[in-house]
């Protein structure tokens, strides 16, 4: 399967039901559909073992 | 519910720095969206972050995750991490059009992100919108001018570097917000 056909199945066939998703691109340019939904996989895959960090913003704070 | 218009008449009270946590809690009480921001491995080259929504609140994922995910990118630039934060919070206002709920819209949301489109979808405007958008709150109007008129005057010191400090905006993005597009696009968004 496809990263892309993996990706839309997470997203809109397995009942997960996703109203809304949007992409900031990185700084690659020449990038292909199926290296994004790949990265995209890869975090789906890091959120369903609760392998990542929350980000509270306080580091806004820590600036003068 | 209040709209991107209302969260823009509030920054305009703000001063620089605009702290993400601010925006992200005004977003939260004019719309009653919960946003929750989450720090991923990936690869930065690919991508720098992302907007997750789904509202079923009975769904076992909202109850793990919240109905509203910002992915963000280890190992970013901190100014970068803030910009790519902010707008992907602007997309809690994507009108129902602009939402990306299905597989059609989401290979042909990829496709644009990664080669070049002749017509534009309703989900790759809203991309286009969010970029203007934190921009927009992330400098307030009055600011904007004031900055804008001393990077021009050759007396002052002000630079696109120390703008980039003053709003804590990636240096890259300085010119966007001086630029006409800035103007023209706020002004489609704003009416």
């Amino acid at each position: 399967m496809s990263a892309l056909d993996m990706a839309k199945r997470r997203l809109f066939e397995d009942g997960l039901g996703v109203t809304n998703i949007k992409f900031f691109p990185g700084t690659k340019l020449g990038v292909t559909p199926e290296q994004m939904a790949e990265e995209f996989n890869k975090a789906m895959s890091q959120l369903a073992n609760q392998d990542y960090e929350e980000v509270d913003g306080k580091a806004d704070d820590a600036h003068p | 519910m209040g709209d991107f218009r209302d969260l823009y008449s509030y920054i305009q009270t703000l001063t620089p720095k605009i702290k993400r946590n601010v925006i992200r809690d005004k977003i939260t009480a004019l719309t009653g969206q919960k946003l929750r921001v989450m720090m991923f491995a990936l690869d930065l080259n690919i991508l720098r972050g992302f907007f997750l929504s789904v509202h079923d609140a009975d769904n076992p994922f909202v109850k793990q995750n919240g109905c509203n995910i910002i992915g963000l990118v280890k190992g970013q630039d901190s100014s970068w991490e803030r910009f790519v934060q902010v707008k992907e919070m602007m997309h809690v206002f994507d009108s129902e059009k602009e939402r990306t709920g299905n597989s059609a819209d989401f290979e042909a949301l990829l496709g644009s992100l990664t080669r070049p489109q002749v017509d534009r979808t309703p989900q790759q405007r809203a991309e286009a919108k969010a970029f203007w958008m934190a921009l927009a709150v992330l400098c307030p109007e009055e600011t904007r001018r004031r900055l804008k008129a001393e990077l021009a005057d050759e007396k002052t010191l002000t630079t696109e570097y120390s703008v980039a400090l003053q709003l804590r905006i990636p240096e890259e993005l300085v010119s966007a917000l001086f630029s006409a597009d800035y103007e023209l696009n706020l002004k489609a968004i704003l009416t």
